[in-house]
């Protein structure tokens, strides 16, 4: 190989971990939500917030308190969610969707110049106003790990990424273990597969469900977060751009498995990363778009190849959106 | 048959009982209700971010105060109640379609394609050309559609993923088109294709723009309400879910009946691209729909997917986005604040199909309950 295709191959596989985190956020939390037997497809507007929230408070306080707010918000809009679908009971798809169109309304009004100004006021008036409008926040800084970072080719990409891509594997293989190796994991599963059986063995089915879904939300929202301060920090209008529908087939293509999940977001990421590549290389410099579909095209050829190799036995978990109560 | 969610520890009881029936008055005014909340909860939120609520109702009331602004109501409206009826086909089965606004883009792609080879003398000539772009436009819509009924039948694929990846798709697709091979070459560099000639417009002799949509789209609404309720396809669709909310796991519709609705659906957003691009803006431009297949899907939840109704709640939303533009000219509200209305009014009727279904009671355990 020359110089020049270990450098490209390099990039890429950096570019590709780089973007693939946050379809993992976003994804390993879905995992645990669905797990627990409630589908959530509030995430692409949840997403929206977390990366909005992040935009403003990075601005305000700093990357910290951005990501511990875009976490919050994202939580309470899963509180929203748990309240209308474990409580209510209302249709999952519904619910979420109105959540997916709510958090794009309202991040694209809180992102408009004149909105964002003022409200980064509010947050801290010591911070000149003026930084909301160009739109810009200053970006995780990359954390190398010593000397693996210069590991040649997968240096860049796995030893110097910033904290959420490390955070990132640290909480697919946490999540992993709490629902596979603890007790606490195999009640959440059974409230998945068989709510009235959970039930009379004593596990608190609403609570369980609240948090399943509240955690997978906060994660949603630190995912978007991450998507705008550790990925491209730079606000323009509809941000996530499906990433959040893509994160929940992201969980089919991983069978519910946080750790599978880590290699289906990576894939992902480098569809991305190839993405913004290809146009480099001479095709589709002038008119990118017929590039940018590869990952709308490639998520709905995996849904075809994960049918066709499960011969049409998904592994979901049996009571995914259906909502539980006692006497029906 | 009732339920109950404890809130036991602070010595209440909720119970939901759920009413033996629903009557058609009752479900109306819960509706209203709602619809009423959403706007008290949107003026709130803009309240908060900074913009006087009472202003942004007060334009909402002045597109209905002057004919000019009607007729732009009316315009707007007309891709919506399109795009809202067809979804109605599809959500009687459970079908989850998303994928109007890529089926509308679809649409325009048909319909600009037609005119630009007729521009080049391949054509079926002046007169025919109307027809032709209607036939195009929604056999592309149709066909569209029919992608996401087909991955759904053989594949078991997720309908609402798969026609929302679509819509990315075809949106790309129009994008690729306008600043490609497309392009206007007499366009002053602008990404947009040529204009569509007057005689691809309906136009009906001595009636305005507006008063000619309103009249289609009239008789649209009016024979998707005879289908539903007196032929077999409409009974067929009907017993597989006549309320999307609860008809997720009601029953799985026959293949061919769910293709056919579907490509209803599709064929519908398709004419609506058309409206779109022949009549409300004159050609293909990037960004040509404002989300019309989106709007459409809250409008026909809105109305209950009883076509009358639909149409009613459609042209809320052209009130909505024609009140937004006042908005967004007046005192600069960002233009997705219209989003948030809507969404907020989806969240409504969500909620409001609980309301109506269940009778809601708190009772008190025991006595000596502080409160």
């Amino acid at each position: 190989m020359t110089f020049e295709a270990f450098s490209i191959a390099e990039a890429i596989l950096a570019s590709a971990i780089s973007a693939g985190t946050i379809y993992l956020i976003a994804s390993v939390g879905e995992c645990f939500t669905e797990r627990a037997g409630v589908i959530n497809l509030g995430l692409e507007g949840i997403m929206a917030m977390g990366a909005i929230t992040s935009f403003l408070v990075t601005l305000a306080y700093g990357h910290l308190v951005a990501i511990l707010s875009a976490a919050l918000i994202g939580g309470l809009l899963g509180l929203l969610h748990a309240f209308l679908t474990v409580s209510l009971r209302l249709n999952q798809i519904a619910v979420g969707l109105a959540i997916t169109w709510l958090g794009l309304g309202l991040s694209g009004f809180m992102g408009a110049p004149e909105v964002a100004r003022d409200l980064l006021r509010a947050l801290n008036p010591n911070v000149p106003s003026h930084l909301a409008e160009l739109k810009q926040a200053p970006r995780l800084p990359d954390l190398r790990l010593g000397p693996l970072a210069e590991t040649p080719i997968i240096g860049r990409a796995f030893f110097s990424q910033n904290v959420l891509v490390y955070a990132g594997v640290a909480l697919a293989i946490l999540l992993w273990f709490v629902l596979f190796k603890t007790k606490w994991g195999l009640s959440l599963r059974s409230v998945g597969e068989n709510p009235a059986l959970a039930d009379s063995a004593g596990v608190n089915i609403y609570l369980v469900r609240y948090l399943a879904v509240m955690v997978g939300s906060a994660l949603a929202g630190v995912a978007g977060a991450y998507l705008y301060i550790g990925y491209q920090p730079f606000w323009v209008e509809d941000l996530t751009r499906s990433r959040g529908f893509i994160a929940l087939s992201l969980v089919i293509l991983a069978s519910w498995s946080p750790l599978r999940a880590i290699a289906a977001a990576y894939l992902f990421g480098g569809v991305e990363a190839l993405q913004f590549r290809i146009p480099l290389r001479g095709f589709g410099a002038e008119t990118p778009q017929l590039v940018m579909m590869l990952p709308y095209v490639i998520t709905i050829l995996t849904l075809i190849a994960i049918s066709l190799a499960s011969r049409g036995r998904i592994p979901a978990p049996a009571a995914l959106g259906k909502p539980y109560s006692r006497e029906e | 048959m009732q339920r109950r969610s404890t809130l036991n520890s602070l010595g209440l009881q909720v119970s939901f009982e759920r009413r033996a029936e629903i009557g058609t008055r009752f479900s109306i005014s819960v509706t209203l209700g709602m619809l009423i909340l959403a706007f008290l909860v949107s003026g709130l939120i803009f309240q908060l971010l900074g913009f006087s609520a009472p202003q942004i109702y007060r334009s909402f009331f002045t597109t209905l105060t002057s004919a000019i602004m009607l007729e732009e109501v009316f315009r707007r409206s007309t891709p919506i109640i399109l795009a809202a009826i067809g979804l109605c086909y599809s959500y009687r089965m459970g079908f989850w379609n998303i994928g109007a606004e890529g089926q509308l883009y679809l649409g325009m792609i048909a319909a600009t394609g037609v005119v630009i080879l007729q521009k080049a003398g391949i054509g079926l000539g002046e007169e025919l050309l109307l027809p032709a772009v209607a036939a195009a436009s929604m056999l592309a819509g149709g066909v569209w559609s029919l992608i996401p009924a087909l991955l759904r039948i053989k594949f078991g694929a997720n309908e609402i993923i798969t026609t929302l990846m679509l819509n990315y798709t075809a949106i790309l697709l129009a994008d690729y088109l306008i600043h490609g091979p497309w392009k206007d070459p007499a366009g002053y560099g602008f990404a947009q294709t040529v204009a569509f000639p007057a005689s691809s417009k309906f136009m009906i002799p001595g009636v305005s723009e507006a008063i000619t949509y309103l009249m289609i789209v009239g008789v649209i609404t009016a024979l998707t309400y005879l289908v539903f309720r007196f032929t077999v396809f409409g009974f067929e669709s009907r017993v597989l879910g006549l309320n999307i909310f609860a008809s997720r796991y009601a029953g799985v519709p026959t293949a061919s009946t769910l293709l056919r609705g579907v490509f209803i659906s599709g064929a519908l957003a398709g004419l609506a691209g058309l409206i779109v691009v022949s009549g409300l803006i004159g050609r293909m431009r990037p960004g040509a729909s404002p989300g019309y297949g989106y709007h459409a899907i809250i409008a026909s939840m809105l109305g209950g997917l009883y076509p009358p109704a639909v149409f009613m709640s459609s042209i809320l939303f052209g009130m909505l986005l024609t009140g937004g533009d006042l908005l967004q000219a007046g005192i600069q509200m960002p233009k997705s604040g219209v989003e948030i209305i809507m969404a907020l009014i989806f969240l409504a009727t969500i909620v409001a199909e609980f309301v109506k279904r269940y009778r809601i009671r708190v009772l008190r355990l025991g006595r000596g309950v502080v409160a």
